[in-house]
């Protein structure tokens, strides 16, 4: 999953949200890495709803703009559960390998004179 | 100045797809465009609108435009570049007056050998031209 879907999950697992509110979430909770813009998170939105991770909820508008609001289905959940899981395995077992690596290097250090 | 040149960046998108979400999609370009700047969601929405061409089910228009998903565009104006692969893609648009100088620029490119489509709206009329 690209890392685009995988925010716009995350973003909408706090409750729906609408284009303009999960790209403003995405990069807060990105830490500005993620930056939607319209024709990313469009494509990203209509991919997740043919996979059938979010729906579309409602319709309005605000200040003359239309908005489209969107929520995570219960697929989606799934989805978001088992990425994070997948990613948690993934950063644990780097994590391990580069401890390692570590530790050879402390062991091997020349000794000064 | 802004709405007018996503809405013709927007014309990157098959039509089906434009009369279904043109106006919200324009609406989501155009308040992002307040924060992260014009031109970049202005080249979201052409890669965007490729990308569907080339991967949709209808291909037809597309098939000059292989050969890449990233596309540049330079915008000044009412009118927008994008380069994909080998081919180029250029639009016009205008509203009243403006637009005898958009006709006479659609017609020098076919003379260039260029093939341009012409579409309308209640707002503007615009040209896609296209050479591989």
């Amino acid at each position: 999953m690209r890392d685009q879907s995988l925010f716009v999950l995350a973003s909408l697992a706090s409750g729906e949200r609408h284009g303009y509110g999960i790209a403003q979430d995405a990069e807060e909770l990105s830490e500005g890495r993620v930056r939607l813009t319209a024709g990313t998170l469009y494509g990203a939105l209509n991919r997740l709803a043919d996979d059938g991770l979010v729906a579309q909820s409602r319709e309005d508008v605000v200040d003359g703009r239309r908005r489209r609001y969107y929520r995570l289905t219960a697929a989606g959940e799934t989805a978001l559960a088992e990425e994070t899981e997948r990613l948690r395995s993934m950063a644990a077992a780097l994590s391990a390998r580069a401890s390692a690596a570590r530790g050879r290097r402390t062991t091997t250090k020349p000794a000064t004179a | 100045m802004t709405r007018r040149l996503l809405a013709v960046c927007l014309r990157a998108y098959p039509k089906a797809r434009r009369e279904r979400d043109g106006a919200y999609l324009l609406d989501l370009a155009h308040e992002l465009a307040a924060e992260s700047g014009v031109r970049r969601q202005a080249m979201s929405l052409v890669r965007g609108g490729l990308g569907e061409r080339l991967h949709g089910p209808r291909r037809r228009g597309a098939v000059l435009l292989v050969g890449g998903v990233t596309a540049a565009v330079l915008a000044v104006g009412g009118a927008g570049v994008a380069r994909v692969g080998s081919a180029e893609v250029e639009v016009q648009a205008c509203a009243g007056a403006d637009c005898a100088s958009a006709e006479a620029w659609a017609a020098d490119r076919e003379r260039a050998g260029w093939r341009c489509d012409q579409s309308s709206s209640l707002s503007d009329v615009s040209w896609q031209c296209t050479r591989s």
